[in-house]
């Protein structure tokens, strides 16, 4: 049996922040990892998608010799290839996050957690006992389906088995037309597979703002990805090597077929085996529920992550993970506004938000200001040939920024300058006075800016 | 994986039977070919190692050019061809591995061989003339 001040059960993104913060509060801290440390983020989400993403633009770039000035004749592509190194990718950074914790002084734990009480976890592998005080579960989610759609991992598959194909198929349904759909249409449509995407909402990216929707599906129709929305999936049926698909449309029903297909619907908390039904944890939809300072119902417990159903994102878990440490330390934090944390969407073309929506404001029924910065002027976009897209920014009646809605090139690296003045309540007035550098795309939202504030030069 | 903590060079290993290059490559002769890998002062140096980026089987490299790298928590690291010649095999384990680049790098962490294109080893150093380098280096 070994005793500790917390326990951290799961390694990825929200665990092992959590447990770096725990060491720097001079908590004696071991983790608890079943898998591959970094997470779903490190090895099945974040990470390894980045790197199909970088190869898919690369080959999106080679087809551009006329733009860019060169001829390379019939290129081969090689998703094998790709695949590997997303993989490679994957372990180096699992790698960083297991030097990290060692180097911290985390004792790291292999097996499967499972809390007898709500001060032990036992490991199921080798009957270890370990003990603490306080218990940060972190054990993240995983890919779900649709009801009645079972994920065989052949031919209807989830992000998992996706990022695992060695071979891209010829055709393929993406069902679900959030961000991990919209990153795998893009990654196998440059790299020569036929794709569909189905959204059963009335748009793409149906949690982004309505008109960064908009100019999303333009996008990925004009790449030549075939996007249909308002489509619901009744049923998937093998037939052979092939996938049928039953779809119910505004026309009536239909059915498509496809050799393989995505379920890129969501995710569902990973709470199997952690015995928390004994322990009688209160949950909502399978979420488990958790206070502003991140305790769940049972004493001496905290959740964190995508076990938390709240704005389930790599970042989110770590600032979590963050307060949940700070919290067992006797800190009082100012509780976290998930609206203020930024979403980045990757693909044929970024989407960046913070803040609320348009819609989302105006049903608060705040009195909004609202101005519109496209990318099509922008010096830096056209020299890059990329002078498409635009940022969106919402103030309120005070002239603080409250949304902040981006699309175009590179517009997930200009999101943090956003999130910055949206959090901590900058008014356009106040950040107009910030000298931009020329010629940068993020000009661009120096201008919206500088149009909220009443004296825009370019717009 | 390793303690992190950096060594002296008193207190780290150098085989006396082998050859050093000033960029903390090692060469072995073996039949026909040589094996090549990092000091044990430089495994020292880096830290925990992550990655390798090594060549195919089949490129040349002359000596003193870059023939790949070496990526550790900390820092990549250039690796410089100890000897001219042929890349003949290339250590499949460290794509696994490449910690036993820090456990064992005169062995099971040899990183490639070479089919050197003459077997002129005297501008390498000894075992006691490296380390009279790392010394005063250090």
């Amino acid at each position: 049996m070994r005793d500790y001040d917390v326990i951290i059960v799961g390694g990825g993104p929200g665990g092992y922040t959590a447990a770096v913060r725990a060491r720097q509060l001079g908590f004696k801290t071991a983790l608890v990892e079943k898998e591959n440390l970094g997470g779903t983020c490190a090895n099945w989400g974040c990470i390894p998608t980045k790197t199909l993403l970088k190869n898919a633009e690369v080959v999106h770039l080679l087809h551009q010799g006329k733009t860019f000035g060169f001829n390379c004749g019939e290129i081969t592509l090689n998703y094998a290839s790709a695949q590997q190194r997303s993989r490679q990718v994957a372990r180096r950074q699992e790698k960083r996050v297991e030097a990290l914790l060692k180097g911290r002084g985390v004792d790291i734990i292999r097996g499967q957690g499972e809390l007898t009480n709500n001060e032990t976890v036992e490991i199921k592998s080798s009957g270890e006992i370990l003990k603490a005080r306080s218990i940060i579960l972190a054990t993240g989610g995983k890919p779900r389906s649709l009801a009645g759609i079972k994920l065989e991992g052949d031919k209807i598959i989830s992000s998992r088995e996706a990022l695992q194909l060695i071979e891209l198929p010829a055709t393929v349904v993406i069902v679900g037309a959030g961000p991990i759909g919209l990153e795998f249409a893009t990654v196998w449509h440059r790299y020569g597979c036929r794709v569909t995407v189905l959204e059963a909402m009335p748009c793409v990216l149906p949690l982004e703002d309505e008109e960064i929707s908009r100019e999303a599906e333009s996008h990925l129709t004009k790449a030549g990805i075939t996007v249909r929305t308002n489509v619901r999936v009744q049923s998937l049926k093998k037939i052979g090597d092939a996938v049928e698909i039953a779809i119910d449309t505004a026309g009536g029903q239909e059915v498509i077929v496809a050799d393989k297909v995505l379920m890129a619907v969501g995710t569902t908390p990973a709470i199997d085996g952690l015995g928390l039904e004994a322990l009688g944890m209160a949950t909502e939809r399978g979420y488990i529920t958790i206070g502003v300072d991140m305790r769940t119902s049972v004493s001496g417990i905290y959740a964190i992550g995508d076990l938390t159903g709240k704005l389930p994102l790599a970042h989110t878990a770590s600032a979590q993970g963050i307060i949940a440490a700070e919290i067992i330390a006797g800190k009082i934090n100012p509780p976290l506004i998930y609206e203020n944390i930024p979403r980045c969407v990757f693909g044929v073309i970024e989407v960046a938000s913070v803040g609320l929506t348009e819609r989302q404001v105006r049903e608060r029924g705040l009195t909004i200001q609202v101005v519109k910065s496209p990318f099509l002027p922008n010096g830096k976009a056209v020299a890059i040939h990329e002078n498409t897209g635009f940022i969106k920014l919402i103030a309120d009646a005070s002239g603080r920024l409250v949304g902040v809605h981006m699309i175009g090139p590179h517009v997930t690296e200009m999101i943090g300058a956003a999130a910055t003045l949206v959090s901590l309540s900058i008014t356009a007035k106040q950040a107009a006075q910030v000298i931009y550098p020329h010629p940068t795309l993020s000009e661009a939202f120096m201008e919206g800016i500088h149009a909220l504030a009443g004296h825009a030069i370019h717009l | 994986m390793t303690n992190s903590s950096k060594k002296t060079v008193d207190e780290l290993s150098f085989p006396e039977d082998i050859c050093y290059h000033r960029e903390h490559t090692w060469v072995r002769p073996e039949v026909n070919i040589v094996k090549v890998g990092i000091s044990d002062y430089a495994q020292n140096q880096l830290g925990d190692i992550i990655f390798f980026e090594l060549p195919s089987v089949g490129e040349k490299f002359a000596q003193d050019q870059s023939f790949g790298t070496v990526e550790s928590v900390k820092v990549v690291s250039t690796l410089y061809m100890p000897v001219s010649g042929t890349v003949m095999e290339v250590n499949g384990e460290l794509d696994i591995n490449p910690e036993i680049a820090n456990q064992d790098p005169y062995d099971a962490g040899w990183i490639i061989t070479i089919k050197p294109d003459d077997v002129k080893i005297d501008n390498l150093l000894t075992c006691q003339e490296y380390i009279r380098f790392l010394k005063d280096v250090e």
